[in-house]
């Protein structure tokens, strides 16, 4: 491999996986014959136009979705760091409480059951298989406000995800 | 709110995974900050907000994030405030209105790019 392909590839890295997959081999084949006999770089115009290009790309993921679809994925995304900041409250006051950093005595432990509830509610989110995601984040959802509502939960209900662990070591009683 | 938007389906991509977990890092470390010594104070206090500074610039290249900031300023500076001033029975105090301001230039900016990007 010649030192110019070595960094055409590189520039090519500013592409996503699946259009080097598919077109990666055309392009660097296309570089390679326009570049003049003994080049060792690519110029700095191929340079730009490649990382350019490959922004566009990346941008352009979103292309597949409405609208409607992406403003659903952007809110996604903005409860879930409004929530991951109060997650970051919850759990690190009681840690310190726990800790005796903080002198005053705000609660029994709850908050870190809400804080982990609210982490595992947005992990879900992310990871968790579709009929999955909706079954957790809904019974993490539903234990939650049953806590703050200071209720206990239904027995007949089942309760999957974290709120079911709760629920089972009576933090909810 | 964020059951009701899993409920339509749709998944964040995984890179905004690291994205939020980056956020989370640097906002836990910053509560720590007494277990810590006080040379980390200005990094700790920088971090969140240069992760969201390369939100809003990366609209440039995907609006979807630079909404979800927009969302989540409203979220945390706006509608909280709103709601406190509203159960105290205090009037709209005009620090609302740079946070307010900010999330909606983002709203409008990020939803433009959306428009461009999209599909339909």
């Amino acid at each position: 491999m010649s030192p110019l392909e070595r960094r055409c590839r590189r520039l090519l890295r500013a592409y996503p996986r699946w259009y080097r997959r598919q077109r990666g081999d055309e392009m660097l084949a296309t570089l390679l014959e326009s570049s003049r006999p003994g080049q060792r770089w690519p110029s700095a115009r191929d340079a730009r136009a490649l990382i350019i290009g490959g922004l566009r790309v990346r941008a352009t993921q979103d292309q597949r979705l409405t609208t409607a679809a992406n403003l659903r994925l952007a809110a996604q995304l903005g409860v879930a760091l409004t929530l991951l900041l109060l997650i970051v409250g919850n759990l690190t006051s009681a840690i310190l409480i726990w800790a005796h950093i903080y002198a005053q005595n705000i609660g029994n432990g709850i908050w870190s059951v809400y804080g982990l509830l609210e982490l595992a509610t947005v992990v879900a989110a992310w990871f968790a298989p579709a009929t999955c995601r909706r079954r957790a984040c809904r019974s993490n959802c539903r234990g939650l406000c049953l806590g703050l509502l200071g209720q206990r939960p239904d027995p007949r209900r089942p309760a999957c995800g974290l709120a079911g662990h709760a629920r089972r070591a009576g933090v909810f009683r | 709110m964020l059951v009701v938007l899993v409920f339509f389906g749709e998944r964040m991509p995984r890179s905004w995974f690291w994205l939020a977990l980056a956020f989370f890092a640097a906002n836990t470390l910053l509560a720590f900050f007494p277990l810590l010594p006080s040379l980390f104070f200005t990094p700790l206090v920088v971090a969140p907000w240069a992760i969201l500074g390369i939100i809003a610039v990366w609209a440039v290249v995907d609006g979807r994030p630079a909404m979800a900031l927009a969302i989540y300023t409203a979220c945390m500076f706006v509608v909280s405030h709103l709601i406190s001033y509203v159960g105290y029975g205090y009037a709209v105090l005009p620090e609302l209105v740079a946070p307010a301001a900010i999330a909606g230039l983002l709203a409008c900016g990020s939803f433009w790019r959306m428009r461009r990007q999209a599909v339909l």
